[in-house]
């Protein structure tokens, strides 16, 4: 994979980069679409194409992504060091849709298998690689003071955070202690009780990562809900569903099979490990990447596309095989294909 | 070379910094490149453990026997011990650094001392999870859990970070962050003081409302809890009372309808039963949940993100639990996890969960403001003189479910919530077309009926005004069958050991009442045997004013004026 510069954000007219203390990155600061009603229409294109369908691995129904054409920079090179969430600024109703992709980078293929070495030193082949992808959805950026005081509005209108004290809670240093942490608690029923972001996009899809090797899938496409987003969260949940190439994944989230050996032997163990467990993460904004060239993306002015790129070669660090059971290693393999992705942003232009 | 953000618990920290410093949002290294290397550590052997213990006296509490091991070695603790001479032997934690906070959280706490040696403090140390040695993955991070007590001669003084014990399962969007808090619980249970005003338990009058709020626009919830069973605000009567057929009348305290009723022996608290007004009103998370580990989820419960893990918890603010998988919190000897999350979310398995067979006593999970401990849904119910338990029962709650539909009088009732409690297999049958959207679950529930008066069967159920679709039954003359005992309406029941609430798999999960005096969290500021004012959660009376939640003025509070 080609890892490019940064694509200037003066290009990136509608995806308005920000640190998370507000200093927007590049030149289009603010800048803000309004595109709602053109989106819509790739909306419903998006969501009518393959949804539910396993990928059948080759370029037939998506477009080789990797070394040719999908550069990858971190968000400002001008500030590599620096730590925070990248935050992006969509206007309310753009058009966000979601696509997976895979990479072995890190592996080798050999034979049946795609080979690589895990930090504990493992050996591990994968043969097969089955994940199943049900949830993807923008992640709103948690506010830097007072989120607990403010962002419950049913609390507010209860009384039970009013005037002094809720500001009490907001500027408390130590937030989490005693009785400001009780306090807290019972707050605490921000966020997930407030339904889900309209980004949201809930599908059946099983993968097989082991013949997908660039190409892209259109997951989906969700509506941006205006605030400012700071990672993306992906979940697998087991699913009743059949793979494109027969494997029957009853109530499974995930299945790997092939081999491993421990560290300096050569002796092979099978491996067939499923789980039927969700496995999720939350992954902040990796880069900016050029526009997917795919056929059915090919719309409205100032959408924006999500590229999930999972790595199977990285997600056996840290996994013990020989300590674990079939389904540890494979609930293990299923997070960690989960938080070694990563999330590449890009913004159709005219043209595009 | 792999471009990442680092570290995703540091989002809250790291963007206040930048608020102030405009650091820049990019981390263009090599940071995050690597995958956990942490599991968490418990993936344990099978060993089961021992079940002797008997019970001390002075352990007001009750650990009894338990069958995950806590109290099989109940007797002396080694808090004195060499804490580098592990070799399986238990050992206290000492993982908690910010004890010097409670003078200033707890004015009046005494000299804090290891609990071994504190009359009531001992059960409450055992049965906590040691977790010095654990640590989990949050989404790449490495993350250590920590939950630690030390008791003076009233309250144990629990400190925890408020992190699970197992690998985070990001269910919701929400960011798994630490939530250093020291929360105590008092080691003699008090009785309710009498003469505290409290309101008749059939006080549901809000859930008329509730039912005319879903007829006319079910979407919208209500602008709060409409049952009045649980306190929303610093108006509401703190407690219930009730006469029940026994002739005993008796007197509980509410639990706050959101918020904390007690914590878990991870550290983690516990909530009642229900959501906030979204996006299910006022719902339980349990009924969207799958019946067995591996069942797939609804869309619309994934969507939702409300689902829980399957050990019962999931994040908002802080990592908190609805209900309780008693398997997850199963210890080994040496007081750490006994399961890894793979092996014991197996274990989640409804129907069993209701009715199957109890074979050994639930161990302690928790402990509740008031007090008591909370327990899992095994009870001992008689020991012999060497104090094995000769009885074991399953606990069922006697709260049924009875649908919104039960507060109606709408001829037209039968449109909007007649398929309320019908007998089902699939969701799909509780739902005219398509299951998205709809708002009802297939889902296990106790229902009146059958031959020992209550059933678990799977029914329609709402996932709205869990309060209001739940009748509890006094079962203080019919305390169940040879096989199950029923609990009273605070979910808990005296067994050999004393008394305790039980996580059951059905409504109210865990708490449904207080049935002893809370410390702090829903009354704050009362001391035994005073009335308390009505604060509630997490309101305190600033200064002494005798006004919850202030505004503290130069008049009332000068010193801090």
């Amino acid at each position: 994979m080609r890892r490019g510069r940064l694509r200037g954000a003066a290009r990136v007219d509608g995806v308005a980069l920000a640190s998370a203390g507000g200093r927007r990155l590049g030149g289009s600061a603010g800048a803000r679409l309004r595109v709602v009603g053109a989106a819509l229409l790739l909306l419903a294109a998006c969501r009518g194409d393959g949804e539910g369908e396993p990928s059948a691995g080759d370029d037939s129904d998506g477009v080789g992504w990797g070394e040719q054409a999908y550069g990858v920079g971190p968000w400002a090179g001008e500030d590599p060091d620096g730590e925070g969430p990248a935050r992006l600024d969509l206007a309310s109703g753009t058009i966000v849709t979601y696509l997976l992709g895979w990479s072995w980078e890190g592996a080798d293929r050999e034979e049946d298998a795609w080979v690589f070495v895990n930090d504990l030193g493992y050996t591990i082949g994968l043969e097969s690689v089955y994940i199943s992808t049900s949830l993807l959805a923008l992640v709103p950026c948690e506010e830097d003071s007072g989120e607990e005081a403010s962002e419950d509005g049913e609390l507010q209108a209860l009384g039970l955070l009013t005037g002094a004290l809720a500001e009490v809670v907001a500027e408390a240093p130590y937030r989490g202690t005693g009785r400001l942490g009780e306090l807290l608690i019972g707050a605490a029923h921000a966020g997930h009780s407030s339904g889900a972001d309209p980004s949201a996009v809930v599908d059946v899809l099983v993968e097989i990562g082991h013949l997908d090797t660039g190409s892209l899938r259109v997951f989906g496409a969700g509506l941006a809900g205006g605030d400012p987003y700071c990672g993306l969260h992906l979940l697998g949940a087991p699913v009743d569903a059949v793979a494109a190439d027969g494997e029957e994944f009853d109530n499974r989230s995930a299945l790997f099979v092939g081999w491993w050996s421990r560290p300096g032997e050569g002796e092979r163990h099978g491996l067939e490990a499923s789980v039927n467990l969700q496995g999720g993460s939350v992954r902040p904004f990796a880069g900016v990447g050029d526009w997917p060239p795919l056929p059915e993306l090919s719309g409205a002015l100032g959408t924006v596309s999500m590229t999930v790129v999972r790595y199977p070669a990285r997600s056996f660090d840290g996994v013990d095989l020989a300590a674990l059971s079939d389904a540890e290693i494979a609930y293990e393999a299923l997070a960690g294909v989960m938080r070694s992705a990563d999330v590449i942003v890009a913004e159709s232009s005219a043209g595009q | 070379m792999k471009f990442q953000l680092p570290n995703h618990r540091l989002v809250l920290a790291l963007a206040a910094v930048g608020a102030l410093g405009g650091l820049s949002a990019c981390a263009g290294d090599d940071v995050g490149t690597t995958a956990s290397t942490a599991t968490d550590s418990t993936t344990g052997d099978a060993s089961t453990t021992s079940t002797t213990g008997s019970t001390d006296a002075t352990e007001t509490a009750g650990t009894g026997s338990e069958s995950n091991s806590q109290a099989g070695t109940s007797g002396e603790t080694s808090s004195t011990t060499d804490p580098t001479d592990s070799g399986g032997e238990w050992q206290p934690a000492s993982c908690f650094t910010d004890w010097d906070q409670v003078p200033g959280l707890y004015e009046e706490a005494g000299e804090l001392v290891p609990c071994a040696g504190v009359p009531g403090g001992e059960a409450i140390l055992r049965s906590l999870l040691v977790l010095d040695d654990v640590t989990i993955d949050n989404n790449g991070a490495t993350m250590d859990p920590c939950v630690e007590a030390l008791c003076d001669e009233t309250y144990a003084y629990i400190g925890s970070n408020q992190l699970p014990h197992y690998d985070f399962v990001q269910t919701t969007p929400n960011a798994l962050t630490e939530n250093v808090a020291i929360v105590r619980v008092p080691l003699a249970s008090a009785e309710i003081a009498g003469g505290v005003e409290a309101e008749p338990v059939t006080v549901q009058s809000g859930c008329i409302d509730a039912y005319d709020q879903y007829l006319g626009n079910p979407g919208q919830a209500t602008n709060r809890d409409p049952s009045y069973l649980c306190a929303a605000n610093q108006n509401d009567a703190l407690y219930l009372e009730e006469t029940l057929e026994s002739g005993v009348t008796v007197t509980y305290s509410k639990i706050a309808c959101l918020g904390t009723v007690g914590l878990l022996t991870n550290g983690s608290p516990v909530y009642g039963p229900n959501e906030a007004g979204m996006p299910d009103p006022w719902g339980s998370p349990l009924l969207a949940m799958p019946d067995v580990a591996g069942e797939p989820y609804l869309p619309d419960d994934l969507m939702n993100g409300a689902a829980l893990d399957l050990c019962g918890g999931h994040t908002a603010t802080t990592m908190h639990y609805h209900g309780v998988n008693e398997a997850c919190f199963e210890q080994a000897e040496d007081g750490t996890p006994l399961q890894s999350y793979v092996s014991a979310s197996q274990a989640w398995d409804m129907q069993a969960m209701l009715e199957g067979e109890c074979a050994v006593e639930s161990g302690i999970v928790g402990w509740s403001l008031d007090g008591f401990p909370i327990k899992g849904p095994c009870v001992c119910m008689a020991r012999d003189g060497d104090g094995v338990c000769t009885e074991v029962k399953r606990t069922r709650s006697a709260w049924v479910y009875d649908g919104l539909g039960a507060w109606s009088d709408d001829p037209d009732e039968e449109a909007a919530l007649g398929i309320e409690g019908s007998e089902c297999l699939e969701d799909s049958e509780c739902c005219s077309g398509d299951v998205e959207g709809c708002d009802f679950r297939c889902a296990y529930v106790v229902a009146e009926g059958g031959g020992d008066g209550t059933e678990v069967r799977k029914s329609c159920a709402l996932l709205d005004y869990a309060w209001c679709t739940h009748r509890y039954v006094d079962r203080s003359v019919d305390p169940g069958t040879a096989e199950f005992v029923y609990l009273d309406r605070c979910n808990g029941v005296d067994g050999a050991d004393g008394y305790a609430y039980h996580a059951t798999a059905s409504f109210p999960y865990v708490n449904g009442c207080f049935r002893g005096q809370p410390v702090d969290s829903v009354t704050m500021g009362g001391g035994m045997g005073m009335e308390p004012p009505k604060c509630m959660q997490g309101q305190m009376m600033c200064c002494g004013d005798g006004v919850c939640g202030g505004p503290e003025t130069a008049d009332n509070c000068p010193e801090d004026c």
